[in-house]
Order: structure tokens, then sequence, then C-alpha cells
């Protein structure tokens, strides 16, 4: 379904938000990602994930949170939804089957 | 980029957040900016503070990438759609008409009466200014008008429409620039009669009394766009004695028949005879200034000398320039032209008119037909768009008084979330649906005023049709939105303004600016309203003035009859004939002939002057033949000398003439009595005249026009018209049958057509007439929208001094006290707007008046009448809500909590 597809990047963001539960937001989700992937996501770049993530209903989100650091400004705080749960599990069946239907032979005989 | 200011350094680029701010709602800003600051202050740590910046900065403008997805606004309280609120305000709306009759009724009524007035005139408007833009070559059409004189400094009395006849073909073979040209003549213009002769289908004969026909050339067809539906354009008026009919003439003469290759017999002056037809045309148009049954091939006019003349000016001519000539550029060069034919001393011009104004700007001798007036199309129009305006100020004004009684519904609006924009649709909303109403009710006033009214003082123009066209319903939508816009724009601002908590606790008052306001709208509109009584006043006044002005020529009770032109060489008998049978009956006075008749211009000129005298400038008089009886039978009244009479007939004829003051002066005479036995020439030629009397100048034409110079001499022809005065008290009908069976035994079987002379010279104020009908319903409009206004202020004005009114009351003040301090201030409004309009209507009075050639002779009558009428009527208007509020026991006002 076009509307509930998930992009590779959209999918790595939604795994952060629930890593991260209950303390989802733009710097910790770019943090998260950057410790795992070790690849340079910008804020920028979470912050359209999130927001298009937000449009399909994959997450929710609500203000709150506003520390000093922040110059007392509140932090939009995401969470998965039920919705997004259920995309993030057909995504990981979708591999598993692939990966369960991957001869054994290749594994064995290793690349060409 | 380096960032301009120093300190504080430990913060955030300045800069770079204002970007954001720029681009970003807040919300977004907000979490977008605790994001960055979070990392900003890590950064510091880390790499420290420029570094910070720096990354700041690239942070930011990632967050400028086209691609970088907004997050949708999603509030607690979603933004409904905005049509999803529309059924909303349509629901309030319709609500708060029906709760608050008188002010709906008032909005309606006036809006309704404006847009029906203002519509009908649109049409009216549209119509005169359609006039001969039917012509595919309409553009590039000129008529050449020929003034006797210079044209700058000239008399403008000397411009005439037409031509003379040598004009046409010289300029053509001289200016390669003309495609074509047509000269037009009238079969009226040498004698006022063209008997026109058919035979029908029961074969008999039938005689008619045209008038409405031209002799044209052959390019007329080709040049104008009037289409041939029988016969070829090209060839149909080629040759001599041929006719091309419209199609309601061509069904007169011939019924249901192919009438092409008929003949019918024409008696006219000169080219009498059998006429061939040789071509239908469609009926002219109404919007067509030349008009016409049929035309008539100018060759049949004959190719003699006089079609060279240069000083004939009774041939309109009209030219077609080649596309992308410039008109102005061939005007620059007649005056040579004019000098190569006529000789260096040529005083005469002429000028090039657009074909398509010619019915609304052209007022020159001899038109083709009454033309309309630029003038009365623009009084017209400009009063129905006030009417319409004061209207709107009604809407703005009661609006506005009642913000008041809606500011707690905005206050609730606003407070379960409207903003001000939302607030300001809806009271838009309101005006939209109010002037929408009004447009039905408009439509509903002009369906019911076309038969009644409309249709009439329109001339037909208006009609139910209306409805069918784009010309109707574009204004129509124009004023409906133009007018919601004006109308409703102060009001919304007003109420979308006010601040919800104020609003719900009830602590908006009106401000002192609000009231200035409704109070100056109400003063101006009023100043309009007394404008136009003024100015309708002196437009009637003007048109009695000219109606009932002594002419000083008897035309009461007189029936004029055409003389036949088959008369033939014995018509001179046959006229005594006449005149003995038709006196007979004794409720016939007596009876008079002449060439011309007044009311009617006199188409038989010549240029006068004195012997020996080297008389420059005008010298253009009106030649009217006349009989013995002419002079004592109107009643012109002799300065001196004598009139013709039996006894001097002999020696009168072709000897003498008798003067009217402007000819008098014209040839340079002082006093009538010196001028008798003086010697004048016409056109320079002999024989000389005597001038054997002189009469006092009376009017040949309506006041509209100057009097001219006119001079009598005794006709020995016998063309032309009969007055036969009749006792008009006595049995009529049996009179007029004596006069026909006189006319039947003097001039078997020529055809009669009679009129009564009074109605003819007065249908000269046809166009005046039906002004003053329509500016005197205007301006009555126009008062009772602005004074029902009134009565919608002074009833809010009233409703919120109610207990001021008991508290006054109770201390002592009677009924008229208070009445006096309530009609107070509308008493100041009525005065200050009658100020403002005494001025202005002067202006425009006198701009009305100069038009005409005899004056009202203006007063501060004209100004103080209407300005009290119409403040009298604002009183009364409202006399009825204040003596009841002052009589209402004070108890009632005080006990409301």
């Amino acid at each position: 379904m076009k509307g509930t597809y998930l992009g590779e990047f959209e999918e790595i963001v939604l795994l952060a938000v629930c890593v991260l539960h209950e303390d989802a937001y733009g710097v910790s989700i770019t943090d998260e990602i950057n410790i795992r992937t070790g690849r340079p996501a910008h804020l920028s770049a979470v912050h359209t994930a999130l927001y298009r993530l937000e449009e399909k209903g994959l997450v929710s989100s609500e203000l709150g949170g506003a520390t000093q650091a922040r110059g007392g400004r509140r932090k939009r705080l995401f969470r998965v939804t039920a919705a997004g749960k259920t995309a993030l599990r057909e995504a990981r069946e979708l591999r598993n089957q692939f990966w369960n239907r991957i001869p054994a032979v290749v594994w064995e005989g290793g690349a060409i | 980029m380096e960032q301009p200011e120093k300190t504080p350094h430990d913060r955030p680029p300045r800069l770079a957040d204002a970007l954001l701010e720029l681009l970003f709602n807040t919300y977004e800003v907000e979490e977008i900016q605790g994001d960055l600051a979070e990392l900003f202050g890590r950064r510091t740590e880390d790499y420290g503070l420029k570094q910070a910046r720096r990354l700041y900065w690239l942070d930011v403008l990632r967050f400028l990438n086209p691609f970088a997805r907004k997050r949708r606004i999603i509030q607690p309280y979603p933004t409904p759609p905005p049509l999803a609120m529309l059924h909303n305000y349509l629901l309030t709306a319709s609500r708060e008409a029906r709760r608050n009759k008188l002010f709906t009724g008032i909005n309606l009524t006036g809006l309704g009466t404006g847009l029906a007035a203002f519509l009908v005139i649109v049409q009216f408007v549209l119509f005169e200014k359609s006039y001969d833009t039917f012509h595919q070559n309409a553009e590039d059409i000129y008529r050449v008008p020929f003034s006797w004189e210079p044209l700058s400094g000239g008399n403008p009395d000397e411009l005439y429409a037409s031509n003379v006849p040598a004009f046409g073909p010289a300029l053509a073979s001289d200016f390669p620039e003309v495609a074509a040209y047509t000269r037009v003549f009238h079969i009226q213009t040498l004698v006022p009669y063209c008997v026109l002769t058919y035979v029908n289908k029961s074969g008999n004969k039938v005689s008619f009394n045209e008038s409405r026909g031209y002799y044209v050339e052959p390019a007329f067809l080709s040049m104008f766009s009037f289409p041939l539906t029988e016969g070829d354009k090209a060839t149909a008026l080629r040759e001599p004695k041929t006719i091309v009919l419209t199609r309601s003439a061509a069904t007169r003469y011939f019924g249901s028949e192919n009438p092409v290759g008929k003949t019918v017999d024409i008696q006219n002056e000169g080219p009498s005879g059998a006429y061939t037809v040789t071509g239908i045309m469609e009926d002219v148009l109404r919007n067509s200034h030349l008009q016409f049954d049929f035309l008539l091939s100018y060759a049949s006019l004959g190719t003699g000398s006089v079609q060279k003349s240069w000083v004939w000016s009774q041939f309109y001519t009209y030219v077609q320039l080649r596309p992308g000539t410039n008109p102005k550029a061939l005007e620059a060069k007649l005056p040579a032209f004019l000098k190569k034919y006529n000789g260096e001393k040529c005083e005469y011009e002429v000028f090039l008119q657009p074909l398509k104004a010619i019915h609304l700007t052209s007022h020159l001798r001899y038109e083709t037909s009454v033309n309309g007036s630029e003038r009365t199309v623009n009084f017209l129009l400009i009063m129905a768009g006030l009417i319409l305006v004061i209207a709107w100020v009604n809407y703005v004004n009661l609006s506005s008084a009642r913000a008041l009684e809606r500011a707690r519904e905005t206050g609730v609006r606003k407070a379960i979330g409207a903003g001000r924009p939302a607030l300001f649709a809806q009271f838009l909303v309101q005006a939209f649906l109010t002037n929408g109403m009004a447009l039905l009710l408009a439509m509903v006033l002009i369906v019911l005023a076309i038969p009644l009214y409309v249709s009439r003082v329109t001339g037909g123009v208006v009609d139910f049709s209306l409805f069918t066209r784009a010309s109707f319903w574009l204004p129509a939508l124009g004023a409906w939105i133009a007018g919601s816009l004006l109308s409703g724009i102060y009001p919304a601002i007003l109420l979308s303004s006010y601040k919800p908590v104020e609003a719900l606790k009830g602590k908006i008052r009106h401000t002192a600016g609000g009231l200035y306001t409704r109070k100056l709208l109400a003063t101006t509109q009023f100043a309009a309203s007394v404008a136009l009584a003024i100015f309708t006043g002196v437009v009637l006044s003007q048109f009695y003035f000219m109606r009932h002005q002594d002419l000083g020529i008897r035309l009461e009770q007189t029936l004029v009859l055409r003389t036949p032109g088959a008369a033939g060489p014995g018509s001179g008998g046959n006229l005594d004939h006449f005149r003995q049978e038709v006196t007979k009956p004794a409720a016939v006075q007596g009876v008079a002939f002449s060439t011309a008749i007044p009311g009617r211009e006199i188409t038989t000129t010549r240029g006068m002057r004195r012997r020996n005298s080297e008389q420059k400038g005008n010298t253009n008089v009106f030649l009217v033949g006349v009989d013995e009886k002419y002079i004592p039978y109107f009643g012109l009244q002799l300065l001196a000398g004598r009139g013709f009479s039996e006894n001097s007939a002999a020696t009168d004829k072709g000897r003498s003439v008798v003067l009217n003051e402007q000819a008098l002066q014209m040839v340079g005479l002082e006093s009538p009595e010196a001028a008798i036995g003086e010697k004048v020439l016409l056109n320079g030629r002999p024989p000389e005249l005597t001038i054997t009397g002189v009469i006092k100048d009376y009017h040949n034409k309506s006041l509209e026009h100057p009097i001219e110079p006119i001079v009598l001499y005794p006709d020995s022809l016998g063309e032309g018209y009969l007055s036969v005065r009749i006792q008009v008290k006595d049995n009529l009908p049996a009179t007029l049958s004596a006069v026909e069976k006189a006319y039947a035994k003097a001039f078997p079987g020529q055809p009669l057509d009679y009129f009564f002379l009074d109605d003819f010279f007065n249908q000269q104020y046809q166009q005046e007439a039906r002004n003053v009908e329509v500016f005197t319903l205007f301006a009555v409009l126009a008062i009772l929208i602005a004074c029902l206004g009134l009565i919608g202020l002074t009833t809010y004005a009233i409703a919120g001094r109610t207990k001021e009114i008991g508290v006054r009351k109770v201390h002592g003040a009677d009924t008229f006290a208070v009445a006096r301090l309530l009609l107070k201030d509308l008493m100041l409004t009525v005065l200050l707007a009658n100020l403002m309009a005494w001025p202005l209507s002067w202006w425009v009075v006198r701009f009305w008046l100069e038009h005409y050639a005899f004056r009202l002779p203006l007063s501060p009558v004209y100004f103080l009448v209407p300005g009290a009428a119409v403040s009298v009527i604002a009183l009364l208007s409202v006399l009825y809500q204040t003596l009841k509020a002052a009589r209402t026991r004070p108890a009632a006002f005080l006990k409301e909590v």
C-alpha cells in the first residue's frame, strides 16, 4: 500500500522512536541514529521524516519537556502508534520471508 | 558566514533564528529551535563556541531544503474547511434578518429600489452608447459636417450635419486614404412631401406621404452594414429610379409577394416617376442614427449642375477611410483642400465626425434624427449611482449602529476560537446575503415596472428580454459584489475588532469615532438627496418654463395639413378652392399657408446682406414662404411696416420681405422703423428685395435653441403646409371630417395626413419630458431611501437613550422638551446636509442649464424650497418614533435592567 510504505530511513527513525520510548524527540532520535548506524543523520532530515511519519499516522506527538538547555522551549515528543507498530512488524515480516527463502547454498558457496 | 554581533557569544546566531521564524510557523519554530539549542549547547562544550555557531548555521540552512517537509499544524481545535462555516454564517445572517424586521426592511427596500433603478438605467445607457456600433466598418466611417464659418470662434449654430454635394466626390478623388464615400439626401429636403403610390393586391392604387427615406449612392450599402436579403448590394442602387425597401416596408406595400422587379410611383420635387424595387433589406435597427423605410438611388437626382454645388449644404456626406488612416492628419489637410476648390477667400470649414459618436455627441443643425444626449445619459448614470450609494450607506450605518447588539455574539465566537478573519468573513457573508436578496427584489421590481413605467420612459428599449442578456447580468453581479464589499467591509472591520473579554462583559461602547462616521455618512447621504431634489426641481422648472413661455406665435387649435405634391402647376387654384371649402364650417376660424411650420427645422436658407454693404461673417437666414394670412393668423407682432396683403400681392411677389429682429440685426440694421424700405440681396444676386415689415422675434423651435434670423416672403408655389384653425371644443370629429372633405374636393386622390401644431411643436420636448419624469422618480427614490435610513438611525439613537429619557422625564421634562432633545441631532444633520448640497447643486444646475438658449432665471428659491421640503420630510419621517419615545411613561424605561 502506497500510503503506509515505509522507506528505509523512515523505518530507522521509527525504530529509534520505539527504542527511545517516552523520550523520542528530534535530538535524541538523531543521536540514536548517529550512534547505531554510524552515519551522520541531520536534524532536518529527522524532522522531515518524523513529520511524514506523523502524517501517515505511524507516530503521534505531543509537546512537552521544556528544559534550560533548550532555552525554555518545549520539545515535541513522539510515540509509535498501533499503526506504526504494525508497519514495523510488516516490514520485518517481509524481510524474514526473503531471508527464509534464501537457499542455504548461497551462504555456503560464498559470493561468486 | 560571520556573525555581525559580538555579545553575548554563548548563544545561537540570532540571524539564523530569525530565518527559521520567517519560514516556519510558531509550533515548528519552537521545537526546531529547541532541538537546535540543545545541540548548540552540547557542541559548544565539545568543539567550542565558534564551531557550534557554524554548525548551527549549517543545520538551519539544511532546514531550508525545500524538500524538508513542514509539519501540518495539528491544533487542539481543528479549523473547519472554509465552506463548512458558510452554512452557519448564512444561518445566523438569516436569523438576524428575521429578528430585525425593521432593518431588514429598510435595507432591502433601499438596496432593491436602488439596484432596480441602476440596472434599468445601465441598460438604457448601454443602448444609447451602442448606436451605430453594428456597422462592421464603424471604426473607419466618418460623417463630414459643414460649417459656414471658421470652426474656432464661429457661431456653433452654423454647424450643419450635412455638407455640400461637390465635397464627397472631390475629397475621394484628391485623397487616396478615402476608401469610399456616400452622399445621403433626405427625400423631404426640397419639398415637404414624398408621395409614394403603389398598387395593392386588390389592384387599387394606394398613396402614402412618406418621410423615412433617403437618396443614397451605391457605396452606401457596402460602407454601412444594412444587410440585403434580396438583391445585390453592389448594383442595387446604381441605376436611376431604383429603390431598396426594408422588409417591413416591403410587406406593407406588397404583402408576402417578392417585390423585387415591381415598381412604386414616387412624387417628389425633382425625380418623380416609377421606381423599380431592386432589393430588400433587413429593417433598420433602432440603434442606428440613420432611420429609414426605403432608399432611393442617388442617380435619380440627376447629374445637373446643382450636383457640383459648393454652397448647397443639405447633403449628408459619409466617408470611409482606409484602415489605419489617421483622421486628424486628414482633417489637417482639409482647409487647403477647400481653398483649392473655393478660392482663397473661402471661409467655411469641415471636420470629421466618427460615426459612433454621432448619436450622443452631435447636436448640429439638420441632424438626420433626434439624437441622444450624452449629458442626459451621464446625469442618469450619476443619479442611479447616487441612489445606489445612498442605499449602501444605509446598510453601513444600520449595521454599524447595531454592532453593539452583536458584540456578544462576536465575543462568544472569538472565545470558542474564531479568528478575526473568520468573523470578517461572517459579516461579509451577511452583506452578500442582504445584497443578494436586494438583487432578487430589484429583479421583481424591474419585472413589475417594465409594463408600468420602464418600457415607456425608455421608449421600449428596456423590455423583458433584459434578463436574457449578459449586459444585464454582468452589471447586476458587479453591483452585487461591489455593493456587498463596499457596504460590508466597514461593519465587518468594526464588528470583528471587538476584544472577546470586553464584548462578553458588555463593556463595548459606541466609540465617538464610530458615531462620527455614521453622522458623517448620514449627512452626506442627505446632502446627496437634497442636491438631487434641487437639481430635479430646476430640471422641472426649466421644462415648465420652456413649455409655458410666450412663444410669440399662436400655435393653439391649429390643424396642419400638407399640400399635395402632385398638385402641379395649377395648385395655386386648388389651394384657393381648398381655402374656400375649408372655411365654410363655423368651427373653422382661419387658414394660412406657409412653406415651413414652427417646430420643424426651416430647410430653406440663403445668405442675405444689404445692398452695397460689405458685410462680413455669417449671413445665413432662414426663409419661410407665406401667404397674406400668415402673419395675422399666427399672431406675429409687427414692430414696423406692414405684412403682406392681398392688395399689394402683385407688387410684393418676389419683391418684398418681412424680417424678424434677429435677421434685422444680422444685416446690421438698428431700429425696425429705419429698416423699412431698405434693400437686401439673397446670395448676392438680384432681384433686390425691399424690407416692408419687421416682426418681433418668435420661437420657431424649442426654447432649447436660440431664435434664428427668419425672413418671410410671399410664396407663389403653394408647396408646404396649410394651417387650419378650428374650434376644438366644438364637435371635433365633425370638423375634422369637414376638413377632410374639403381636402378631397380640392385635391382629389391625394393622401391627407394632418396633425395638431401645438402637439407637433411640443414633440421637441419629448426628451425633456422623459428626463423630468425619470429625474423626478430618482429624486423621490433617493429621498425615500435616505429617510428610511434616518428612521433606522433614529430608532437606534432613541433605543440607546431610553434611560436618559426616563430620568429626564422623572425630573420634569415634558414631551415637547424630550422630542426637541431627540430631534436636535437630526436637525443638525439636515441643516449641514443642506449647506453641503447648495454649493454642489448650484454648480451642477448651472452646468445643466448652460445647454439651453433660454434659461430659467435662477433664484435662491430653487435651492431653499427643495432643501426645506426634504428637511421637513426627514423630520416628519422620524416624528412618530420620537413622539412615541417622548410620550412613554418613564417607568417603562427605568424598569429595564
